[in-house]
């Protein structure tokens, strides 16, 4: 399995910073600078090492739940957490939402499968190759409504940032020439995003009478035929939305990622068993790589619905099952329920990367 | 997040739907992604679709006929279609699509109760000629001569070819035309001799009836119903040949219809015998022009070998292909360019569902949802479920008598759903009341007059058989028509009837008659014990004995 280990596969600093952080950077750094600077024309009284080391020794140092550091971090985190930020799916830059379905058979047919993940494959190379740096973002829904019949609604959303390249609407109409291959696509004007009027650590409630809650795919399963979505999706179901967010890197970021990531692997690995499959994974990625793929970041979400909280804990159980046995993991999101669901809707296209659910 | 080569990501894109849609009726549920499949052929786009002939081919059960049989009950009600039902297959004498037929308003043409007159009036001149050579054709494959032909064009301008006895006088002795009369003679012999099968030989009364009538082409369904006759029959090719050639030539020229059906049953023997098929094929290359569907229903490809089967295959641009075996399934695929992953799964359908191919690319597999009513209409395994039912009866009346005198079953105030209930009443009166009613609406079975059941057994003791036999005939049919064919007062008297075989000496009969009764189920009032002892079912009275 592919496991999401924060700051372990993907460090910090290529995951990427915010712009806030990306200033705070440099101004700690010209900072410290300044400090080192004065202090080696006029060296300081010694108390003042005795401060520093104090300060870095709370802020650093500080073991346990109790610490004080801890208690800052958490108690910004339930201070930003209580209210979903309008700026969370409004960033600003071009985006343009069609509804894409392939052609019939398609799914069925290892042969046209195979053929459209190809063509799925290189407009995702196609899309991160329009920029110099990672930023152009593709969302793709599936929603299914189930009652005697069952009706999908698939759509593939993609976001331009603002600042990112001089024409996004030349990328908007390129990648529209790449979806229109992949099977009916058609411009859709995505629905308002429901209001949530009620929330619970396990679900929240929108305004249109639905209950949700929302998960997000920590691990995919090893390997698979191909298969995997139309055994997940088109099995009789209930009503749910899966959603997965792409970020595709350019080429060269991709190749210094997977240089890095194979460094990171083989450097403090002593499992031998671990070692050989991080190598067997690389040696793929590489093999891609070389094949003319490049990387891509992807964030899955899925969502189920229910009439009433019982009804929707209900459907969580019964999704986790079915996660099971496609060895999908889950992980439920508990307290961020009131603003998740907007993952699996087209307006979870503009996520910012790394924005806190 | 996780951070993975594109062409390994590309699997986890959730666009797994298609949102391809037909115009026209629902016919069912889609097994692939669970979405409602509709089809109405005439109103797809003839881009799509350029011509509107269906092919549905599955094994016993697979739900062939029932599909074909909803489809066209919704074509004639929501877009008022017209069709015809050639029928050859059905259970208890009549045939399988009767009960659906007579639910329309349609009417049930039952071979052999229906003379046709092939030179009739009402047909054109071209008409004539055509289906009299198709009659000829069908029985004698190599009359038809270039001589033959013209014998024959001779004699239908004779007057006295108003009917087929006519046409057979005017071939034998023809008069003086372009050629003279001996050589005429000479040369109709063939024809002649093939039309005799229809005159004196064993096709007689299907064709050589003297009136000009031919069947309504107004009616929303009409059913040809060739159930009674056996599948290896001459006759039906005969039969097919002039059902086609009134189809061609006054139904289709008629009928005001918007769109028309021609649904060909168990189409395999019809398609085999080469005069039919030659017509069948032409009304399939025909049926765009004529605003025809043909919908052709039979078992498997394979009976029809390898060139026909192509030909049909191409011709029919819907196919639906229900449960068949593995080795039948290949062939069939490879014949009507199905991909392999449809193919693998024919063999393993359930029933009701079938791999529908619409057009060159379109492959689905569908699984036909019924309404209640669609069920009770398309049921046809009556004659399954009622034995059954009878082997339940007979493992009931061995059981201890103890256990017999209770109450069994209910009041049936519901209905078997495999009743035939839009069936002709069999007592053609028309005043109502509650005598003619039968007692199970009632809810109140009436007594048995015992005395008339006395006197029959009085009379057979004293050696009177025929006049014993007379009676119980009248008592029986008076009981028929004042409680019902299937009441209790009814039943009595096949019971009767037995014990008077048995006096004449003949168990055989007698036994047959007991049977009878036993294999009739245990709804219907009265049940016999092995010791011949009648119970009444809803009170659990026993009855008299002597009964």
């Amino acid at each position: 399995m592919y496991s999401l280990t924060p700051g372990y596969r993907i460090p910090a600093v290529q995951r990427g910073l915010s712009r806030a952080e990306s200033l705070l950077t440099k101004v700690n750094a010209g900072l410290g600078s300044a400090a080192l600077m004065s202090a080696m024309i006029t060296p300081p009284p010694g108390w003042t090492f005795g401060a520093v080391g104090a300060t870095a020794a709370v802020l650093n140092l500080a073991p346990g739940p109790r610490s004080i550091a801890r208690w800052a971090t958490v108690g910004y985190r339930h201070l930003r957490e209580r209210s979903a930020p309008d700026t969370i799916a409004a960033q600003p830059g071009e985006i343009a939402t069609w509804a894409l379905y392939p052609q019939h058979g398609t799914m069925q047919d290892p042969q046209r499968r195979a053929a459209f993940h190809d063509a799925f494959a290189r407009a995702l190379t196609f899309a991160g190759g329009q920029a110099r740096t990672a930023g152009v973002q593709i969302h793709v829904t599936h929603h299914t409504t189930s009652d005697d019949y069952t009706d999908h609604t698939q759509t593939i959303t993609v976001h331009v940032p603002k600042g990112l390249i001089a024409h996004p609407a030349r990328v908007l109409d390129s990648l529209h020439g790449e979806f229109a291959a992949l099977g009916t696509l058609a411009p859709l004007a995505p629905e308002p995003l429901p209001a949530v009027t009620g929330r619970a650590v396990g679900w929240a409630a929108l305004d249109d009478g639905r209950f949700v809650a929302t998960a997000r795919i920590t691990a995919w399963p090893e390997e698979t035929d191909g298969d995997l979505m139309p055994n997940l999706l088109l099995a009789p179901g209930t009503d749910r939305s899966l959603a997965v967010l792409y970020r595709p890197l350019p080429v060269g970021l991709s190749r210094r990622s997977a240089k890095w990531q194979r460094a990171a692997s083989e450097a403090f690995t002593a499992d031998k068993v671990k070692q050989d499959a991080h190598d067997i994974a690389s040696g793929t990625t590489h093999g891609a790589l070389v094949q003319g793929a490049t990387l891509v970041d992807l964030d899955a979400y899925l969502t189920v619905f229910g009439d009433s909280p019982e009804s929707v804990n209900e459907a969580r159980w019964q999704a986790s099952l079915a996660a099971d046995r496609h060895r999908i993991r889950l992980d439920w999101l508990p307290g961020q329920q009131h603003r998740a669901h907007l993952m699996t809707t087209p307006h979870g296209a503009s996520t910012q990367k790394g924005a806190i659910l | 997040m996780i951070r993975l080569p594109t062409t390994h990501a590309a699997i986890t894109a959730p666009l797994v739907a298609a949102n391809t849609r037909f115009p026209g009726i629902p016919v069912g549920r889609s097994l692939l992604d669970g979405r409602a499949f509709h089809l109405s052929p005439v109103q797809t786009s003839a881009v799509l679709l350029p011509s509107t002939n269906s092919l549905a081919l599955g094994g016993l059960g697979s739900g062939k006929s029932t599909t074909a049989k909803a489809r066209i009950r919704r074509e004639i009600i929501e877009h008022g279609h017209q069709a015809v039902v050639i029928d050859s297959f059905g259970e208890d004498n009549s045939g399988e699509w009767a009960p659906l037929v007579r639910s329309l308003g349609g009417r049930v043409i039952e071979a052999g109760t229906f003379t046709l007159n092939p030179v009739s009036t009402l047909f054109p001149p071209e008409v004539r000629e055509q289906l009299v050579r198709s009659l000829i054709l069908a029985v004698e494959p190599g009359a038809l001569t270039h001589q033959a032909t013209h014998a024959l064009q001779h004699a239908l301008n004779h007057p006295k070819a108003t009917s087929l006895n006519g046409l057979v006088d005017a071939l034998i002795s023809p008069e003086d035309g372009r050629w003279p009369a001996a050589k005429l003679t000479e040369w109709g012999e063939g024809a002649a001799i093939g039309l005799s099968r229809y005159t004196e030989g064993s096709l007689r009364g299907l064709f050589d009836g003297p009136e000009a009538s031919l069947p309504e082409t107004d009616l929303p369904i009409l059913s040809f119903d060739f159930s009674h006759l056996d599948r290896n029959s001459p006759a039906i090719p005969s039969l097919m040949a002039a059902v086609s050639c009134w189809a061609e030539h006054v139904w289709l020229r008629q009928s005001t219809a918007v769109h028309r059906h021609l649904v060909l049953e168990e189409a395999w023997q019809i398609l085999l015998s080469p005069a039919t098929s030659e017509l069948i094929q032409r009304l399939l290359k025909n049926s765009r022009k004529a605003g025809l569907s043909l919908d052709v229903l039979m078992h498997t490809l394979s009976d029809l070998g390898e060139g026909r089967a192509r030909d049909l295959a191409r011709l029919c641009e819907i196919a639906h292909v229900g449960r068949l075996n593995p080795e039948e399934a290949a062939l069939v695929g490879a014949l009507l360019g199905l991909p392999a992953w449809a193919i693998e799964r024919i063999s393993s359908l359930g029933p009701g569902q079938a791999v529908w191919k619409v057009g060159p690319g379109y492959v689905d597999i569908v699984q036909t949802v019924l309404s209640d009513e669609e069920a009770a209409l398309t049921d046809t395994s009556a004659r399954r479920r009622m034995a059954q039912q009878a082997l339940a009866v007979e493992q009931d009346s061995t059981a201890p008598e103890t256990t017999v005198a209770g109450p069994i079953g209910e009041t049936g105030l519901d209905v078997d759903a495999s009743d035939d209930l839009y069936a002709p009443f069999t007592t053609a009166d028309d005043s109502w009341d509650w005598e003619s009613l039968p007692p199970n609406v009632i809810g109140v079975t009436g007594r048995f007059d015992l005395a008339r059941h006395e006197r029959i057994i009085q009379a057979a003791m004293d050696g009177r058989f025929s006049e014993a036999a007379e009676l119980a005939a009248v008592y029986e049919r008076e009981d028929i028509t004042a409680h019902g064919l299937n009441s209790a007062q009814a039943l009595a008297w096949w019971e009767t009837r037995a014990q008077v075989a048995d006096l004449r000496g003949e168990p055989g009969q007698a036994a047959q008659l007991r049977a009878t009764v036993a294999r009739m189920g245990n709804d219907n009032g009265v049940r016999l014990s092995p010791d011949g002892i009648a119970y009444d079912a809803e009170s659990g009275d026993r009855l008299p004995s002597d009964l």
